[in-house]
């Protein structure tokens, strides 16, 4: 965005977009409503999306929707806090001690192409079944895209700020807090975002795998037991979530990043 | 909202030009690391009787290539993988152009592309199972499912933010539309439309691996799973290196390739 807009416009515009992402959710609607009511596609593989409506309905009412997300939120939560603290703090001390970087810098470009989801079975084998190993599959995840952007955003801060920060007597935790943190922000968060996105998206596809509660495993579930309404139910309502939570993502970082604002 | 994430690549030449010389302890370091790793899946080997020794995995994976037994299934997984990622590559840049040239398109599909980007595709695995039954038509299609949407999106972020500069000068040498895409926009696009490929290859093979853990008549994942159900761990160990091992060359490949087009660029 270029120029200076008035708060007019930056309205009008809010407006035009909701209403161009209504309309495309109007029109997917549309078209499953087309393809579903003429049997162009058999319920079997879609249902019409007033039956799911009527199944998600039902499904969010009962206790153990209410335990299946309690548990995939549980998760998440887990693996994110583990992940982006470890993160931080190896990034951290990877930008600090350059040699510490060096040496671990090839391996973690390693760990980014890594297929970790492919270790839940090793881990099952070890760990037995329950959150321990779909945590620490999602932590991984979540781990290296928030390390690789905080060295590179640490990295990137033009060394005469922190001389600036120095020359004014910062303690180093008001250079951490004042200097270091807002300057790496832009590159930080949205580590954060994508290692959060990717750690909500390995927690469902672990559940998925097998697990013995919680909404990737629901899906499985419902798909075995041949109740194809309720199984497009729990997709829907990953997707929702998924969204859900990017949006909250994207909402504490225009708050916190003051480049943004 | 892009995925692209920066990586090391374009630093690490930055610092090999301003230090020519090869600090001796990073080497050690670097050495050390894979040592280390190997000492502490010898002491859990050594400790529990579910994890296999080193030796053990790497006898079980020769078996695996010397009796032939692991080329029909890796070969299938490879032919999903391959192939929708190929029909994902084509479908994704197409539409990525499409969202990144249209204001009015990009403002009405992005967050839908974001929002299937942030859900796990495996979870759509069985309506795939459901159109195709079970088979590779069933995991060449979620590969696509897999790779398509970060390819949009980087295609579009790409798009976007080639310099208007260019554009002007296509119009001012009166160039057709397709010249204009064929010329400007997908050159420029380039290096973003690279990522886009490498992560969507990542993720189409996990995808497609974790897919056949959970239901398939052949393929990699199928094998580990086996292993996993008769609890031949040395197997299901020697399998999942087998994995590691395709993805990362797989990725290191792309990343080649992709620092290529970078440098081709400048």
């Amino acid at each position: 965005m270029t120029g200076a807009r008035t708060s007019m416009e930056l309205h009008e515009l809010a407006v035009t977009r909701w209403g161009l992402r209504a309309l495309a959710v109007v029109a997917l609607l549309g078209l499953a409503f087309a393809v579903t009511a003429d049997g162009t596609v058999s319920p079997l593989i879609l249902p019409s999306p007033d039956v799911i409506w009527d199944a998600l309905w039902e499904r969010i009412g009962t206790a153990e929707f209410r335990a299946d997300l309690w548990r995939t939120l549980r998760e998440i939560a887990a693996s994110s806090a583990i992940g982006v603290v470890a993160g931080v703090a190896v990034g951290i001390a990877s930008w600090r001690f350059p040699r510490f970087g060096a040496v671990l810098e090839p391996y973690l470009a390693a760990l980014y192409a890594m297929p970790t989801i492919a270790f839940y079975p090793i881990l099952l084998a070890v760990m037995g079944l329950g959150s321990g190993p779909i945590i620490l599959i999602a932590a991984v995840m979540v781990f290296v895209p928030v390390v690789l952007n905080t060295v590179i955003g640490l990295r990137g801060i033009r060394p005469v700020l922190i001389k600036m920060g120095r020359s004014v007597n910062c303690s180093s935790r008001q250079l951490f807090f004042k200097v270091l943190l807002p300057a790496s922000a832009p590159l930080v968060f949205p580590g954060i975002r994508l290692g959060v996105m990717y750690g909500v998206t390995s927690t469902i596809a672990t559940e998925f795998i097998l697990a013995d509660q919680g909404l990737g495993y629901r899906i499985n579930h419902d798909y075995d037991n041949f109740v194809i309404p309720r199984m497009w139910a729990g997709i829907v309502i990953v997707v929702l979530l998924a969204m859900a939570i990017m949006s909250a993502l994207s909402l504490v970082e225009r708050r916190i990043r003051s480049d943004l604002a | 909202m892009s995925a692209r994430v920066a990586t090391f690549s374009a630093r690490r030449t930055a610092v090999a030009k301003e230090k020519p010389r090869r600090d001796m302890a990073v080497l050690a370091g670097r050495c050390a690391v894979p040592l280390v790793c190997l000492a502490l899946w010898s002491v859990f080997a050594q400790t529990s009787t579910l994890v296999p020794s080193v030796p053990d995995t790497a006898s079980a994976l020769w078996e695996a290539f010397s009796s032939g037994s692991v080329f029909g299934p890796l070969l299938d997984s490879l032919k999903a993988v391959l192939g929708g990622f190929a029909i994902a590559a084509v479908v994704g840049v197409l539409v990525g152009v499409g969202l990144g040239r249209s204001r009015l398109l990009g403002l009405a599909f992005e967050p839908l592309v974001t929002a299937m980007f942030a859900t796990p595709r495996i979870i759509l695995y069985p309506v795939m199972l459901a159109i195709f039954g079970v088979g590779l038509p069933a995991k060449l299609w979620l590969a696509v499912l897999s790779a398509v949407f970060p390819i949009i999106l980087n295609t579009a972020a790409g798009i976007r933010d080639v310099s208007p500069t260019f554009v002007k000068l296509a119009a001012a040498t009166s160039c057709s539309r397709r010249q204009t895409l064929q010329k400007i926009y997908l050159p420029a696009a380039a290096p973003a439309i690279m990522v886009g490929i490498r992560v969507g290859f990542s993720i189409s093979f996990v995808t497609v691996t974790i897919a056949e853990m959970y239901a398939a008549k052949t393929g990699l994942g199928q094998l580990v799973q086996t292993a996993y159900a008769f609890q031949r761990y040395d197997e299901l160990f020697a399998m999942v290196a087998l994995i590691t091992l395709i993805a990362l060359a797989g990725n290191f490949a792309l990343w080649a390739a992709e620092r290529r087009v970078r440098e081709s660029m400048t």
